[in-house]
């Protein structure tokens, strides 16, 4: 970012509406086969269990700061969240500030017709940044894995991995840490792209008031291939508490049926449920989510520390359309 | 600080935590292009809406309670954050605007840059004209002596403003001696009694002024012709409330009797009584009328005429109209009846002394 010395920032604007890219939670869409739910999955009622056990939640957060004349500055912070029997800690690392140059080099390999196709920034924007987002997300979880022991961590997202942008061979190591020390990693998406008949998968399952869970990995896997995307967690649907809602969850494979029910009735034991999901986790998503505030203080410190001159270009929508101009999906 | 908006007579500034900004405290925003700067008082102070800061500050509640962590911000933003939070918001006033040679005017409708200005702290004693024509002493500040200008009182309305026990009446009183002691004629309009000792010190001595003191029942009469229609039609009016019908009907009587050479206030309200016109016009006006008799300051026979009551003002001569104990009622009648005749006075009065006069309303 040094090189950003004496050039101009096009802060972007804030507001309590339109704020901000997506946090992690993009998957692809999935058909699964109607037959496959005729033949009746298993639904496994959650028991909740009152032990006391460790329980850690991370997450991750980026949010776009401004444009420079060459590229996009973004910032990047996680959280990772431990819930002990007398408090709740946690330690947040950022905000950390990137500078995404619009062109390496290498424009060739992207097509042109998907520049700017995601919500303003080009498909090689994008990757980078999901390349770096998920390179901290993935640092936190490994240090949450090392350092729960016999308990159970939470992350944001799935444990579907194989892109390069998300590396299998690193959620392995992760999901191997936290075995060596007894904890058992589940991943909840709170929202999902799997689809039966175009209809979104939680909405078959969403009138069942008692929690539980409902192993549908088979169903998905015979819809992928196995390489390069790799379904390192069982996929599941769950619901952990009766007023909650149904998240994809996936579990690590590893973990048994039966490990793997015990782990989520002490989650519903131990930790708070709001809504379906774990407090541990929705805390670490409110610690990692920027404010308004947030952004605003991080353009001042890119405008004073890096000598950038602030220059608010004219939103072209708004000039145009008016209060019609907006796109939830413009970062 | 920077300037966010202006409304009217005001102007918001944007007042950064590192930046001392007080209530009362004046600032200057120079405006480098136009050679002036805009002087304005700070009223009132909030924090600056910054969009997201009830996020902020809703999480941060959050770690009040269970909930305890640590922040690692290798950048250091959290201090940009806290910065943002505590941003202030100065509501000013304009009070004038400040020519390059340092001169106060009283514009205030003209913009100064948002981005060129620069805003800087204004020393309040800057604006105290010292020594001028007519030096008025009023004391010392920093064990400097401040005077202000007498002749720069002229003209216009002023206004002595502050919190019970500051120094208004002090100062009023500070004032008006001098000013009398430059020869103005000086008017009191004194609802407390406390200006009736006023040519007294502390120490029982007589000071130089000459100060006459008058009230109802006390020396201060007036007639119903000597004051004229105008006068005595503002008082109901104004004072009474007379609806305008009616005074209409009650000029219409003023003008019977002035022919007729008998302008009394007992003779208007017997016109009244007899006078044909509809019975709640002969009711407000009865009603008010008696109002003036009760109040004892109507004396045919011995009225205070505006002859002698310039003769005591003149030259410096101050009158204390005593108002203590009297009704409100009683009050307002006076104040509209010296505003009447002054008004009067004014208009035919060619050329006027520099000091022209001096009225204080007190309370």
């Amino acid at each position: 970012m040094q090189s950003l010395r004496g050039s101009t920032l096009n802060p972007r604007t804030v507001s309590l509406v339109d704020m901000g890219l997506d946090d992690g939670d993009s998957e692809e869409q999935l058909e699964i086969g109607a037959s496959s739910i005729a033949m009746g999955l298993k639904r496994n009622p959650i028991n909740p269990l009152r032990e006391s056990v460790p329980i850690a939640a991370c997450d991750a957060s980026s949010v776009k700061i401004g444009e420079t004349e060459t590229g996009m500055i973004f910032a990047i912070r996680a959280v990772a969240v431990w819930r002990q029997p007398d408090r709740i800690a946690f330690t947040r690392w950022g905000p950390l500030l990137f500078h995404i140059p619009n062109s390496d080099g290498h424009q060739e390999k992207y097509r042109d017709d998907e520049s700017r196709a995601f919500g303003g920034l080009s498909v090689k924007t994008l990757r980078v940044l999901t390349k770096l987002r998920n390179h901290v997300e993935r640092w936190v979880q490994e240090e949450l894995a090392m350092s729960v022991k016999d308990g159970v961590v939470l992350f944001d997202g799935s444990l579907t991995a194989g892109t390069p942008d998300n590396p299998s061979s690193r959620v392995q190591r992760i999901l191997s840490t936290a075995r060596n020390n007894n904890s058992i990693v589940i991943a909840l998406s709170k929202s999902t792209q799997l689809t039966v008949g175009g209809k979104n998968i939680l909405g078959f399952f969403d009138a069942e008031r008692i929690p539980h869970i409902i192993d549908i990995t088979s169903v998905v896997e015979n819809e992928y291939p196995a390489y390069p995307i790799r379904f390192l967690g069982r996929v599941c649907v769950s619901k952990l508490s009766p007023d909650g809602f149904l998240f994809r969850t996936d579990i690590d494979r590893d973990a048994d049926e039966q490990q793997a029910l015990v782990a989520l009735g002490r989650i519903a034991g131990t930790d708070v449920i709001f809504h379906g999901y774990p407090e541990t986790l929705r805390i670490a998503h409110i610690f990692s989510t920027f404010t308004a505030n947030e952004i605003l203080a991080v353009q001042r410190f890119v405008a004073s520390n890096h000598h950038v001159s602030l220059q608010a270009r004219p939103n072209l929508r708004r000039s145009l359309f008016g209060p019609f101009g907006t796109s939830r999906y413009v970062a | 600080m920077r300037i966010y908006r202006k409304e009217a007579d005001e102007v918001q500034l944007i007042a950064f935590p590192d930046e001392h900004v007080q209530k009362g405290d004046y600032f200057v925003i120079e405006d480098p292009a136009q050679s002036r700067g805009l002087l304005v008082q700070a009223i009132d102070l909030q924090y600056a809406n910054v969009p997201g800061v009830l996020e902020d500050i809703l999480r941060d509640v959050m770690t009040d309670g269970e909930l305890s962590g640590e922040d690692v911000d290798p950048l250091n933003i959290s201090s940009q954050v806290d910065a943002l939070k505590d941003t202030r918001l100065a509501v000013c006033k304009i009070r004038g605007t400040i020519a390059q040679d340092g001169s106060l005017s009283p514009s205030t409708s003209w913009l100064p840059s948002r981005t060129a200005s620069k805003i800087r702290p204004y020393a309040v004693n800057r604006l105290i004209m010292n020594g001028g024509k007519m030096p008025v002493k009023l004391g010392h500040n920093d064990g400097e002596p401040i005077s202000v200008d007498a002749s720069g009182l002229d003209g216009g309305l002023n206004i002595i403003t502050g919190r019970k026990g500051s120094g208004k009446s002090h100062l009023a009183k500070l004032l008006l001696l001098s000013i009398a002691g430059w020869g103005a004629p000086c008017i009191v309009l004194d609802v407390n009694g406390e200006y009736i000792n006023l040519h007294k010190s502390k120490d029982g001595r007589q000071s130089s002024a000459r100060l006459t003191v008058l009230g109802p029942r006390s020396g201060l009469n007036f007639s119903m012709a000597k004051l004229g229609l105008r006068t005595v039609a503002g008082v109901l009016s104004h004072a009474l409330d007379l609806p305008a019908t009616s005074s209409k009907v009650f000029t219409t009587i003023w003008k019977d009797l002035e022919a007729r050479g008998d302008l009394t206030l007992p003779t208007v309200i017997q016109a009244v009584q007899s006078w044909s016109c509809h019975d709640s016009v002969r009711e407000a006006l009865t009603s008010r009328l008696q109002v003036l008799m009760e109040s004892g300051l109507f004396d045919e026979a011995n009225p205070l005429t505006e002859e002698r009551i310039l003769h005591t003002i003149e030259g410096g001569g101050v009158l204390v109209v005593n108002l203590k104990n009297q009704s409100q009622i009683v009050r307002r009648i006076l104040v509209e009846i010296f505003l009447g005749e002054l008004t009067k006075r004014r208009k035919r009065t060619c050329t006027c002394a520099i000091l022209t006069g001096m009225i204080l309303l007190r309370g």
